[in-house]
């Protein structure tokens, strides 16, 4: 099967290295964006099979990652979208599941179970 | 701190140079276009996520104002017969001061600004036809000749080639590619050759990888181009053979 090819956005740099050395060594090809037009510009240019993104990717304004989820539905792209999110608003969080999301985890995660949930959403396994 | 700051501290982005030659003569360099580069090992490393990053920041000015600077101060140490930089169409609206931006790198770096051309990267459209028209008469003021960059696709069509009359065309790879087996992209070529004609432009064509596109954009009437069959992108070109009548005519300012 080929090798899934994962976004993650997230704006803490220590998850961003714990996720893509962890993802990576599940057998995923794994980019990380740590802002919302870096990941923006990695969807323009990139396939994602998913994306695995933080809902508050600034400290301050907090709802950028509904824009990520915006930014891959309004393009019809073909990308998972997993929400690994700490944020605890319940208006953004409607807004997230509005919009559409494929899998919704809260932080802190199990990493093996952040796995097992990419290579559902992806298909990869049922 | 974000990456729009780290990209802009001085030697993060690398800038390379593609030749731009004469067909009818190939050890012949026309010229060289700057190509920008980020980080590498960076997925900035891709100039089209580097640019979309820079678009959706809106920051194409200031990162457009340090790709030419460093381009200019590069290419003042290589005798390029012409320099080719890319220039956002928002830079151009926005940033009321590029003109004179221009002309000073130029005059700190020793650079002919005859030998610079503005080539407009159209991504979007532009939001005003007046302004455009304005700021690229102000770049022309200075010596520098324009550019219209992708020519046949997107926003770089008849309507910005009536509204930009640039100096030079430079038609898009995707017609050149397999143009040597494809009569309709042959005759794309060739009513861009005609049109650049009429209009005193010269007209380069991007993209040449195959011998036999080569012959056939030469029968097609462009008789420059660039593409990786020509020269890759060099972080130093060696333009030291160049032809003085070359350097005259490019003194001239005739294409």
């Amino acid at each position: 099967m080929q090798t899934k090819h994962i976004l993650v956005v997230d704006d803490e740099e220590p998850l961003r290295f714990a996720l893509r050395e962890f993802l990576t060594n599940a057998g995923f090809e794994v980019e990380c964006a740590e802002e919302l037009e870096e990941a923006q510009a990695l969807l323009s240019n990139r396939h994602f099979d998913a994306v695995v993104v933080d809902l508050k990717l600034t400290p301050i304004q907090g709802a950028e990652g509904l824009q990520v989820i915006t930014f891959i539905r309004e393009r019809a792209l073909p990308t998972r979208i997993v929400v690994l999110t700490a944020a605890d608003n319940p208006a953004i969080m409607r807004e997230a599941l509005r919009l559409g999301v494929d899998a919704f985890m809260q932080k802190p995660a199990r990493l093996a179970l952040l796995a097992k949930t990419i290579r559902q959403v992806t298909g990869e396994t049922p | 701190m974000s990456a729009i700051e780290t990209l802009l501290k001085p030697g993060t982005l690398n800038v390379v140079f593609q030749p731009i030659l004469e067909l009818d003569d190939m050890r012949r360099p026309w010229g060289a276009e700057a190509l920008t580069r980020g980080p590498h090992g960076t997925h900035f490393e891709s100039a089209p996520v580097l640019f979309d990053y820079v678009r959706f920041k809106h920051e194409e000015v200031r990162v457009d104002r340090r790709c030419i600077d460093t381009a200019i101060a590069r290419a003042a140490q290589m005798q390029v017969p012409r320099l080719s930089v890319n220039v956002h169409s928002a830079t151009i609206e926005r940033d009321t001061t590029f003109a004179a931006f221009l002309e000073a790198s130029c005059r700190a770096h020793l650079f002919d600004p005859r030998k610079l051309i503005v080539e407009l990267v159209e991504q979007s459209a532009y939001w005003s036809r007046t302004r455009l028209i304005g700021a690229l008469e102000g770049i022309r003021s200075i010596g520098a000749s324009i550019a219209l960059d992708d020519v046949g696709l997107g926003h770089s069509n008849f309507g910005m080639i009536l509204d930009v009359r640039a100096d030079v065309l430079k038609v898009d790879r995707y017609f050149v590619d397999g143009c040597a087996i494809d009569p309709q992209r042959r005759a794309v070529l060739r009513a861009i050759a005609a049109v650049a004609n009429e209009a005193g432009s010269a007209v380069i064509a991007e993209g040449i990888e195959r011998e036999e596109d080569l012959a056939t954009v030469r029968e097609a009437g462009i008789h420059i181009g660039q593409g990786y069959l020509l020269g890759c992108p060099s972080t130093h070109l060696d333009f030291t053979e160049v032809d003085r009548k070359e350097e005259a005519a490019c003194s001239e300012r005739r294409f």
